[in-house]
């Protein structure tokens, strides 16, 4: 395609250009859909799909790494919940997933009546409520303090990298009204952040009992096993080192299922919220 | 980080003399170094390990990571919803231990350089960070390009990618302080002494001050203290030495990046 061939196509500014371009091409699809007119209505959607596939060959192409990855080291161990069910064997091989016996809760049973559970169980929530409250206290006087900072590569190369800055967005009003430094944090900044801060502060509950245990793990011994033995560093223990391979997987989806539902409640709560701050 | 860097030149001699706390060490004792740097030393062997690790690990996490996030990014893409969920599922069900230990084990993984770099091949968190990034391109650019006659992936190599340049910085950077970082997943999958990196070696040395994987002389043994102390050392400062350096790079990189946006 070119000015000489297609003259009336090719005008003489970019629009018209475009234009010219996409009328001509339009035509070309009409030309060619009408060749499979024939087709049923099933036929069509079948060759639609293939050609969408065709169209977007790169970006499905893009996609396959990534959606292997998720599937074989995400998705296949999440599958291995059910050995929580049963009795597995320490020393069989992969088949022994699916040839051991069912044991229905009887792990979970063992753990719940376990001279370990509820220490355990109440040392991960005290240390996820502390892990919570420090995150939020610190991150904030970190972000008002940074927001004083008048360079702006500086602001820029922080922003890049923390999101708690991005919500701390430059007070004109509180120059303009003369109020002094400390009185503008307190009274204007915070205030505007404040709803941010408790969305994300709610959100964080359902996540933080999964955090913080290699720290526990690298920290704690024996002796202090009463305070800092967490649910992660129990089943490493009773999974890893004693070989309790189902019990220690029952432990595991124990923990994964109150994460689960208090992200699931937690999520529903901010989403509450943000519907009741859009409309206030 | 002063008083470790002094405690690793103390010799027993100086400690049974003057007490335990010793701020500077009157006669700086460097044993524990030409323990720990002598020639069959597993520190060098670690050193390597976990550098290939930062590189391999990196680029790797870095190709799965922007080649998934850019095709998620085309809200036009079918199927993009259902491979989204997926990925919030995978956020919300933290992956189990003990099956991935048998997984690996099963996959034949297990004491392999490669468990270390596949099994972590991408952290979904980042996947949204590039796909943000991604949708925040403006579509005329690529539609300028198509015009003007690129294919596809000359589009994603030639246009887009050299755009998301600060991004890649940012996501790659946190990738590798978390390769360089990362024990516990090489404590598990790895065996051999010889393919550990560096932090399990460390480890290995601080709770074993007596050091038997180090060709040791017999008698003559510095302190436990002053051996860990070494350690930290050798292997804090190289990293230190080397992120000034890297700092630049990425500070060019921010720079460019916000003149552009």
């Amino acid at each position: 395609m070119d000015r000489s061939t297609y003259p009336d196509v090719y005008g003489t500014d970019p629009i018209s250009n475009l234009s010219g371009q996409a009328e001509f091409l339009s035509a070309q699809i009409f030309l060619g859909g009408a060749r499979h007119a024939g087709c049923s209505n099933f036929c069509e959607k079948k060759k639609s799909f293939w050609v969408k596939v065709k169209k977007y060959k790169l970006l499905y192409l893009f996609l396959v790494p990534g959606v292997l990855y998720f599937v074989i080291f995400r998705f296949v161990p999440m599958f291995g919940y059910i050995i929580a069910f049963k009795d597995l064997a320490p020393f069989e091989g992969l088949e022994a997933i699916f040839n051991s016996e069912w044991v229905g809760l009887r792990h979970f049973k063992e753990f719940m009546s376990s001279y370990y559970f509820w220490k355990v169980f109440t040392n991960t929530i005290i240390l996820a409520g502390l892990r919570l409250l420090v995150e939020f206290t610190l991150p904030i006087i970190l972000a008002l303090l940074l927001n004083e900072i008048n360079s702006r590569f500086f602001k820029t190369a922080v922003q890049t990298i923390s999101y708690m800055p991005y919500y701390v967005s430059n007070v004109v009003l509180a120059s303009l009204d003369g109020a002094g430094k400390l009185n503008q944090i307190f009274k204007i900044t915070l205030p505007c952040i404040s709803f941010a801060i408790m969305i994300m502060f709610i959100m964080r509950i359902g996540v933080v009992i999964h955090e913080g245990w290699e720290e526990t793990l690298l920290l704690y011994s024996p002796a202090v096993y009463k305070v800092s033995d967490i649910l992660d560093t129990y089943v490493y223990r009773a999974g890893l080192d004693e070989f309790r391979y189902s019990y220690a997987t029952a432990v595991a989806l124990f923990k994964s299922v109150i994460g689960f539902t208090l992200v699931l409640i937690t999520n529903l709560l901010a989403k509450r919220m943000g519907q009741q701050n859009m409309y206030t | 980080m002063f008083i470790v860097l002094m405690s690793s030149f103390l010799s027993q001699e100086e400690i049974s003399r003057r007490g335990t706390f010793i701020l500077i060490p009157q006669v700086f004792d460097p044993t524990a170094y030409q323990m720990l740097l002598a020639e069959g030393s597993s520190i060098y062997n670690a050193y390597g390990v976990t550098i290939m690790r930062v590189a391999c690990g990196t680029v790797t996490q870095l190709f799965f990571t922007c080649t998934m996030a850019y095709a998620l990014s085309k809200k036009y893409l079918p199927g993009r919803n259902l491979v989204i969920a997926m990925i919030n599922v995978a956020i919300v069900i933290p992956v189990p231990l003990i099956p991935l230990f048998l997984l690996v084990r099963g996959v034949g993984l297990y004491d392999n350089f490669w468990s270390m770099i596949l099994l972590f091949a991408i952290n979904s968190v980042y996947i949204f960070i590039m796909k943000a990034f991604y949708q925040q391109l403006p579509d005329e650019l690529e539609e300028a390009a198509t015009i003007d006659g690129c294919n596809q992936i000359q589009l994603f190599l030639q246009v887009v990618l050299p755009l998301s340049l600060p991004s890649i910085a940012t996501v790659g950077m946190m990738y590798a302080v978390w390769h360089w970082n990362e024990w516990f997943y090489s404590s598990l999958f790895i065996v051999e002494n010889s393919r550990q990196p560096l932090q399990n070696i460390m480890r290995g040395i601080i709770i074993n001050a007596s050091g038997t994987d180090l060709a040791l002389p017999v008698g003559n043994l510095p302190p436990a203290e002053t051996i860990k102390c070494a350690v930290i050392i050798i292997s804090v400062v190289p990293i230190l030495c080397v992120y000034p350096f890297v700092q630049k790079y990425f500070a060019k990189g921010f720079l460019v990046g916000s003149v552009k946006a």
